[in-house]
């Protein structure tokens, strides 16, 4: 299935682990820097390439309907205090040119998921100051699993 | 794990040795979750395994084999292990101070929200957030998470300062901020050194024009 472009004023929704998100006083302020690293090689998986999320814009409703269904199309186990941030693909994009990194926001539909999105250039080697922009500035919206139904 | 208690711990009355510093934060659940743990593995080792040798005259020789532990299992350790970190660290850190992070390890280290496939927190790692805060005087910490490799993850919120840090192996912290100012323009800084070092760069971001202070939280 062809790959696009996201556009600039369309959106990447991905999911982030209670782990990695920042609480203050039991409210979600954030989400640290290292929820944006590419995940290193493991037993199970090898290093990840590209970090992976949904289309926002892929689904139609308004949007709650459209996290929902962002959050029925990430193929990931997910627990109730896990989060999805929506980001803004032109910003992950101007996050990226302002390190010199050029990165790339795509809609990638795969047969068992057609919203399937990610963003490629992050580099192996974590660059604290772009996952630092990137949550600081690309980040629109993070949403708990456990509100989202 | 259970070496470190040193006690023994029949099901219905648990002894414990060497946690005296934070026997009284341990609540009873927990005592009661220790002491059966500690059964389980003790049964474990005594229920050795036999191998017969084709001899000519038959002999058992026996060996400890370590067991894989449940998911369950290696959470409350990890969980147990962090805990008993801070019972080290017990005379710098107040009764409320050690409460909020077992507070906070309790809400991040559990059975219902931690992925199973996810790296532990590495207590090293942990340690050395204990010794920041000894080291800068400085306990208003806002969140504490986990990278991927297991390294704590520690967040600062002030009015103008979001400072995140990663404790990364051999005494190196990884650390981003997020400054505010007040007409709303944002800026960005990101760096990695020693954690005394860091602690020096966090109050000053902390705690501008106030870096020796001692703090009164």
């Amino acid at each position: 299935m062809p790959v696009t472009n996201i556009r600039d004023n369309h959106h990447f929704v991905k999911h982030c682990k209670n782990k990695q998100v920042i609480r203050e006083n039991g409210i979600i302020i954030s989400v640290y820097p290292e929820a944006f690293e590419l995940r290193p090689p493991s037993a199970e998986f090898g290093q990840e390439k590209t970090l992976s999320g949904v289309y926002y814009e892929f689904f139609d409703g308004d949007a709650a309907q459209k996290i929902c269904a962002s959050c029925h199309f990430i193929q990931i186990s997910m627990k109730p205090k896990d989060v999805l941030v929506r980001m803004n693909a032109g910003l992950i994009k101007e996050q990226g040119r302002k390190r010199s990194i050029p990165l790339r926001v795509t809609h990638e539909p795969e047969i068992d998921c057609l919203a399937y999105a990610a963003i490629h250039g992050m580099p192996v080697k974590a660059d604290d100051e772009l996952c630092g922009l990137l949550k600081s500035l690309a980040v629109l919206e993070i949403c708990e699993v456990s509100s989202i139904f | 794990m259970i070496g470190a208690f040193q006690g023994t711990f029949p099901a219905s009355s648990a002894n414990f040795v060497n946690i005296g510093p934070i026997g009284d934060d341990l609540i009873t659940k927990q005592r009661e979750k220790i002491a059966s743990l500690s059964a389980k593995l003790q049964q474990q080792f005594s229920e050795q395994q036999q191998i017969l040798l084709g001899s000519r005259t038959p002999q058992t020789i026996t060996r400890l084999a370590p067991q894989e532990s449940s998911f369950e299992e290696r959470l409350f350790g990890s969980l147990a292990s962090l805990k008993i970190a801070v019972s080290q660290y017990a005379m710098h850190l107040s009764s409320d101070e050690r409460h909020r992070i077992f507070e906070q390890l309790d809400f991040l280290i559990n059975v219902d929200d931690w992925h199973e496939e996810d790296n532990l927190p590495k207590p090293q790692s942990f340690m050395d957030f204990l010794k920041l805060m000894i080291y800068s005087k400085y306990f208003r910490w806002t969140s504490i998470g986990v990278s991927h490799e297991g390294n704590l993850l520690v967040a600062w919120k002030t009015d103008r300062v979001l400072l995140t840090a990663n404790f990364a192996d051999q005494d190196t912290v990884r650390w981003t901020a997020q400054i505010s100012s007040e007409n709303g323009e944002m800026g960005h800084a990101a760096g990695k050194c020693s954690l005394r070092l860091f602690s020096e760069q966090a109050l000053f971001y902390l705690r501008p024009g106030d870096r020796n202070a001692g703090n009164k939280y």
